[in-house]
């Protein structure tokens, strides 16, 4: 049997999506963590995890915006370029080079600039690249 | 063009030599991509490389999913970007994810170009510069 660690400060609401996507993997809390364990390891050996993390915390902020505005957007802007960034729209845009300009000339670390436009969902085959041969 | 296979991997394995530029220009590398006709997407690089180019910074609104051969699927974040190959400049989407390490060349850049795979004189070839984008 592996060791029992007490945990403080586990973000309630993370904790709760956790066990409930754990229950419908079928594995136990301890096989989940530890498999969410040895993922933060190696990605943390790739980059720098922390600034990682307040990079996605911008996004999330950033495409709830996008997402709240997007029906306007594409009923009243549709073809013109935004900028989103800091949890705000920064404007819209004839261009692309202009959104872009927007986005420098605020401090974020994350940032959406697209052609308003439906977006397509999409799924992307990654190839047989990404396995190797182990011998 | 002519480009050597990369002979890190065994067997070598053809590559594409593009310089990916940052959103807004200021930054480039030039990098070695692995030519995987497998890979549905433009441009496939590590996070880390994604973050230095600081493609977050232009980025579309939502992820896609990208599905391994194996089926699991994982996150994949993209920006439109500038590359160039050889004396020609396109735009193509760069995708990335903090789980991937490898570097790839996929079939929305590939379609758009002639491409001989050498494979006796371990050379791949680009047949033609065509005007991209």
């Amino acid at each position: 049997m592996g060791r029992v660690v007490a945990v403080k400060n586990v973000d309630e609401e993370l904790y709760r999506k956790f066990k409930a996507m754990v229950a419908l993997k079928g594995l136990t809390i301890g096989e989940a963590l530890n498999q969410a364990l040895s993922l933060w390891i190696r990605a943390s050996e790739n980059i720098d995890v922390v600034e990682y993390l307040e990079t996605v915390k911008e996004a999330e902020a950033n495409r709830r915006v996008y997402r709240e505005l997007e029906d306007y957007l594409i009923r009243n802007h549709a073809g013109k370029y935004v900028a989103v960034a800091c949890g705000k729209l920064l404007g819209i845009f004839d261009s692309r080079e202009e959104a872009l300009r927007a986005v420098r000339k605020v401090k974020s670390r994350h940032a959406i600039v697209t052609r308003v436009e439906p977006k397509k969902t999409r799924v992307i085959e990654l190839g047989m690249s990404l396995f190797e041969v182990v011998e | 063009m002519r480009i050597p296979y990369s002979t890190v991997e065994d067997p070598p394995a053809p590559v594409l030599v593009l310089k990916v530029y940052s959103p807004y220009g200021d930054k480039c590398l030039t990098l070695s991509f692995k030519v995987d006709t497998g890979f549905a997407g433009g441009v496939l690089v590590p996070y880390s490389i994604y973050m230095k180019l600081e493609l977050m910074l232009a980025e579309e609104p939502y992820p896609l999913l990208g599905r391994f051969a194996t089926n699991e699927t994982i996150k994949l974040y993209r920006a439109l970007t500038k590359v160039e190959l050889g004396d020609k400049v396109f735009q193509v989407y760069v995708y990335s994810s903090p789980f991937i390490r490898r570097k790839l060349v996929g079939r929305e850049v590939l379609n758009k170009l002639k491409v001989l795979l050498n494979g006796p004189q371990q050379t791949l070839e680009v047949l033609n510069n065509l005007p991209l984008e």
